[in-house]
């Protein structure tokens, strides 16, 4: 009985160990990575940060951790800057290794969306606080604030003005004020203008003559997108482009070598078109739930899809050369070539 | 002989065939002399059979054959048998031996037709007064840590939700039952584990696989049954016992227990306060303190019960509320968001038995009301301020028959109506799910005189669910159990069957609004599941292997489309593993180990993320406990172990959560005098102070002690001879 009893401990000790043994985990998190020439993906669902190594023809996923709902890319001296609206804050990687260096807390109740930069100073837009949050890269301090509009959302650099896309969101009574940009000097932070645009400006880009190209996304259900071209130098729209029926774009990006400008949807494949003549290039350029789009020094175009998890190389036809499987999510984009 | 000779012999005859047509009798329990009623007495061979009644009285029809084999069993008590040869010329009494249940031999309600846990084809566990008294948890998640399969979804500290996983099936795909009524919220169909106490609950017992054949819906991955106290026959007891713990807890508690000529009270009362701040390290490397963290909660459970003759009548009264602080994950932090929970659950039941004694028939009629009010107001955590509550009350009936045809052949069936209703009080909007089972719950038992084959138990089971929000469901559940060699050597498990979750009240209404809405359409979640087990037992030593297997279809996941959420039926799981079980008595009475190991390979079979793992399932998962008794002190040591879980779909390394081990020690000393017993407990969890998280931004807290003491009395009010 003894025997018998201790053979029994013996097999199901056996069994448990090796069972135990098996405790091999998947493979451990991804190492940081440096690259030369390489397109950096935001992936704001598993908020982490994906790169494609254009020169390697590589993809590490998930290099690096976000904050919270973060939503945009900016490259600058070598750093890679993310702004994170739920968590309030710039995070900063170093690109030669990916390395997280402390952030930049811009407050509580601020809702970050866009920064642009220039000369170290960077400018962030304030969805809730309606500010453009003015910052000092090299000491990583908020040196002021300056008033925006309602809904502060996007923001694009134009010499020495900054142009802040104001939606007029309002999120009590779930309604859209009448959509505006601010025009800002960075010398003197006045906004020495305010432009009526069309309902719910989500995006804004600035073409290679140095107009602005206003994205208003609409309602997303019966007012629909487009796109409104402003002379910079009288702050008046003087041209448009209505983008289909159905269409509510929300992402704009520009090509300033080719002149050829991005549309992304959600719900309708991207669209392209020339910037000097607002003329439609193709209406049916990438698949639809194009969110985020980036150009490299051989005039590719990449385009991330965020219900895809995936980022597309188009050439400037747009012919599919590559594809790369990315984190959750992927939106905003960012290209360097050292 | 004269004609009136003959008469007189013929009516002598008769008197005397009318006297032995008849065995009386009296089962008393032999170490009180008290008169138990209910037992089953029977013939072996011929089938006759009856159930003594309240009085242990039985009378039961003489078979026409020359002898039989009595047999009278009992749960709780040994099995007694006797050869009667007829005819029989006095009545018999006949005295139970209380057997010492323990382990398998513990009886289980949950599956229905209450039998001892060895018998049961389900894989289970049974958590009992003994144990429950041992621990020193706040609420039932504390309890059940570290069962197979089952995993703890903590939001972190004594306010935190809580929330299981069992054989990866979500919160909402687990049912959990107190007294036979479920208590899954309509609403989103989770159970707060943190809103339910201690102070009343008598035992739990778990029951793993797809159970909607007993239950209905919502029991994908098994079924928790939480059965509550009643009073203890012919005494007075009361108790109170008070406990400090860290993040300055405190927690009261007290009974009373009154029972005398057939009337029982239950009631008790528990009282906890923690102010529940620790700290914790951010993404950032900031040292914090997880704030708002507080909690106050006031529990009262009664239950009255009268015993006529043949007849149980019982009435209870569950009542909680609780306050406390929300504040969410660490990003976005709600420093201001409060919540306050209200409980009210009425129940009435009624128990009586047919003439015969065969037939148990049980009406049971709840009330139940509860509350939910999230308020966060405050501008500095929210930009448009949120005020919602909501309210569900529910009310139904369930009448059910319990037959003992044999021994061998019981069946347990019945019907059931219940209606939910949700009201959402700001937008004034309310639902509403009528639900309408009726089942049928068969076990039949054979006995093999072969070598080998010792015995076969079939359990088949059928239910069929109708209801008004989707389409009706039949969920039928097959159990096998082959006993082998000497029965209680070896045995062989098998069980199949079909279960469903409900779409919930949110999956299916959801208010309209710019971001999101509910979907009417949506069809339940169905899953098919089998398992096979080993069950070995040799002397002290006990082994448990089973393997299971689960797919489950028409999973609801909430989807963008062009901007705005909705929940559509369209992922698919097939959740697999291996759960074992070794409990070993080392030195009776004094030294017992008990370890438990599940692998579960829990994958997506969704088009996007095809394969991936299930977020929060560890792929291994392996607990250990060691407990010591040395006259009245008793000392527990607990080590829990799981490996890395991943918090993405798409399984991204940077967000899985790191393997863990903690452990916990606790110990115990009962002091013994003529009236009450008093007993010091303390307990240390996670003595090395390791930093782990169970969900992804809901920090735990670290190192936590606890210490109390409980005194309680009790006396005995009269004995029955």
């Amino acid at each position: 009985m003894k025997a018998r009893k201790m053979t029994v401990l013996l097999i199901a000790s056996i069994i448990l160990l090796l069972l135990n043994g098996c405790w091999i985990d998947p493979t451990g998190p991804a190492a940081g990575v440096a690259s030369n020439e390489a397109v950096y993906v935001l992936n704001s669902y598993s908020s982490t940060i994906s790169v494609i190594d254009v020169e390697e023809d590589s993809v590490y996923n998930d290099v690096a951790l976000t904050g919270k709902w973060s939503n945009h890319l900016s490259l600058y001296e070598g750093k890679l800057y993310c702004v994170n609206s739920g968590s309030n804050n710039i995070s900063i990687y170093n690109t030669a290794d990916m390395k997280m260096e402390a952030p930049i807390d811009l407050g509580a109740g601020n809702n970050p969306m866009e920064m642009v930069i220039r000369d170290d100073i960077a400018y962030v837009t304030n969805l809730i606080s309606a500010k453009v949050i003015k910052i000092d890269l090299a000491t990583k301090t908020v040196i002021d604030s300056i008033d925006a509009g309602v809904g502060a959302t996007a923001i694009a650099l134009r010499e020495d003005n900054i142009y802040v896309t104001n939606s007029g969101y309002d999120p009590v009574a779930y309604s859209y004020d009448p959509g505006t940009v601010s025009v800002i000097d960075i010398n003197t932070e006045e906004t020495f203008a305010t432009i009526p645009v069309a309902l719910n400006p989500q995006d804004i880009a600035v073409d290679a003559l140095g107009y602005i190209h206003v994205l208003c996304s609409g309602d997303y259900y019966s007012k629909f997108a487009k796109v409104l071209k402003i002379d910079a130098q009288s702050n008046t729209v003087i041209d448009s482009l209505c983008l289909a029926d159905g269409n509510s774009s929300g992402v704009i990006y520009i090509d300033k070598l080719s002149g050829v400008a991005y549309c992304g949807a959600w719900n309708k494949p991207s669209l392209s078109y020339d910037t000097n003549t607002m003329d439609v290039l193709n209406n049916e350029f990438s698949f639809e739930g194009a969110s985020g789009f980036v150009t490299d020094d051989d005039g590719n175009i990449w385009i991330s899809y965020v219900n895809l998890n995936s980022v597309y190389k188009y050439d400037e036809a747009g012919t599919i050369l590559d594809s790369a499987k990315v984190g959750m999510g992927p939106q905003s984009l960012a290209y360097i070539k050292k | 002989m004269s004609h009136l000779k003959r008469i007189c012999l013929l009516i002598l005859f008769s008197f005397l065939f009318v006297q032995a047509a008849e065995l009386k009798g009296l089962i008393i329990n032999s170490e009180t002399s008290k008169a138990l009623s209910s037992a089953n007495i029977y013939f072996t061979n011929s089938q006759i059979g009856t159930v003594s009644d309240k009085y242990g009285e039985f009378s039961l029809k003489i078979p026409t054959i020359a002898q039989d084999t009595l047999c009278v069993s009992m749960m709780g008590y040994q099995k007694y048998c006797q050869l009667i040869k007829f005819p029989v010329d006095k009545d018999f009494l006949i005295k139970l031996s209380p057997a010492v249940l323990k382990g398998d031999d513990v009886i289980v309600f949950a599956t229905r037709i209450p039998g001892s846990a060895r018998q049961s084809s389900i894989s289970l566990d049974i958590i009992n007064q003994d144990e429950l008294v041992l621990f020193s948890a706040t609420d039932i998640a504390g309890i059940l840590r570290g069962l197979r399969s089952l995993q703890i979804r903590d939001y972190g500290g004594a306010a935190a939700m809580k929330t299981l996983s069992l054989r990866g099936a979500t919160a909402g795909q687990t049912l959990i039952i107190l007294d036979g009524q479920r208590l899954n919220n309509p609403q989103n169909g989770e159970v707060d584990l943190s809103l339910i106490p201690l102070d009343h609950i008598e035992r739990i017992e778990v029951l793993r696989g797809g159970t909607s054949a007993l239950y209905g819906a919502d029991a994908l991955g098994g079924v928790i049954s939480i059965k509550t106290k009643e009073a203890a026959e012919d005494k007075i007891e009361f108790s109170f016992e008070g406990a400090l713990a860290s993040f300055s807890t405190t927690l009261f508690k007290g009974d009373l227990q009154l029972s005398t000529n057939g009337l029982q009270l239950f009631s008790s009362y528990e009282h906890l306060s923690s102010q529940g701040d620790f700290s914790y390290t951010n993404i950032w490397g900031e040292q914090l303190i997880r704030d708002n963290n507080d909690i106050v909660r006031s529990h009262f459970y009664s239950k009255l019960s009268y015993t006529p003759k043949n007849y149980k009548v019982s009435f209870s009264l569950d009542a909680l509320k609780s306050e406390r602080g929300a504040p969410g994950p660490i990003e976005p932090y709600y420093h201001y968001a409060r919540m306050e929970d209200k409980r009210q659950n009425y129940s009435l039941d009624i128990e009586t038995y047919s003439p015969d004694k065969k037939h148990k028939f049980r009406s049971q009629s709840f009330l139940f009301y509860s509350s939910n009010h999230y308020i966060n107001e405050d501008e500095r955590d929210v930009l448009v301020p949120i005020n919602d509550k909501y309210l569900t009350y529910s009310w139904g009936e369930e009448l059910q028959v319990l037959s003992t045809f044999r021994p061998e052949l019981i069946l347990n069936y019945g019907v059931n109506l219940r209606v939910d209703q949700f009201k959402h009080q700001r937008l004034n909007m309310t639902f509403k799910r009528i639900s309408y089972d009726a089942f049928i719950i068969d076990e039949s038992y054979f006995d093999f005189n072969s070598k080998i084959i010792k015995s076969l138990k079939i359990s088949p089971s059928l239910r069929f669910n109708g209801n008004t929000d989707f389409s009706n469901k039949l969920t039928p559940k097959i159990g096998l159990l082959l006993g082998l060699f000497d029965n209680k050597t070896f045995a062989i498990t098998a069980n199949a069957g079909l279960s469903y979750r409900s779409p919930t009240f949110n999956d299916l209404y959801w208010p309209e609004d710019s971001f999101s809405r509910g979907n009417p359409d949506l069809r339940p979640e169905s899953g098919r599941d089998w398992d096979m087990g080993l069950r070995l037992k040799l002397d002290r030593l006990k082994l448990d292997i089973v393997y299971f297997d689960q797919h489950m279809s028409d999973l609801i996941l909430w989807q963008d489309h062009d901007g705005l959420w909705w929940p559509e039926n369209v992922s698919k799981a097939r959740i697999r593993g291996l759960e074992n079980s070794l409990s070993w008595d080392i030195i009776p009475e004094h030294l017992e180990l008990y370890a438990q190991y599940t692998f579960m390979d829990a994958r997506n079979l969704s088009q996007q993320y095809y394969n991936k793992y299930l977020v929060y399932r560890p792929l291994h998962s392996t607990h250990i406990q060691l407990n010591g008794k040395i006259n009245a002190l008793g000392l527990s040591f607990r080590t829990h172990m799981e490996s890395k879980r991943y918090t993405l779909a798409d399984n991204a390394e940077i967000h899985a959560l790191v393997p863990y081990i903690k452990h916990d020690f606790s110990g115990n000393y009962c002091l013994k005098t003529a009236y009450s017993d008093i007993l010091f407990k303390a307990e240390i969890r996670n003595i090395f102070d390791v930093s782990y998280t169970l969900l992804k931004d809901y920090p735990l807290p670290g190192r936590e002690y606890i210490i109390s003491v409980k005194f309680n009395f009790k006396q005995k009010i009269q004995e029955r001879k």
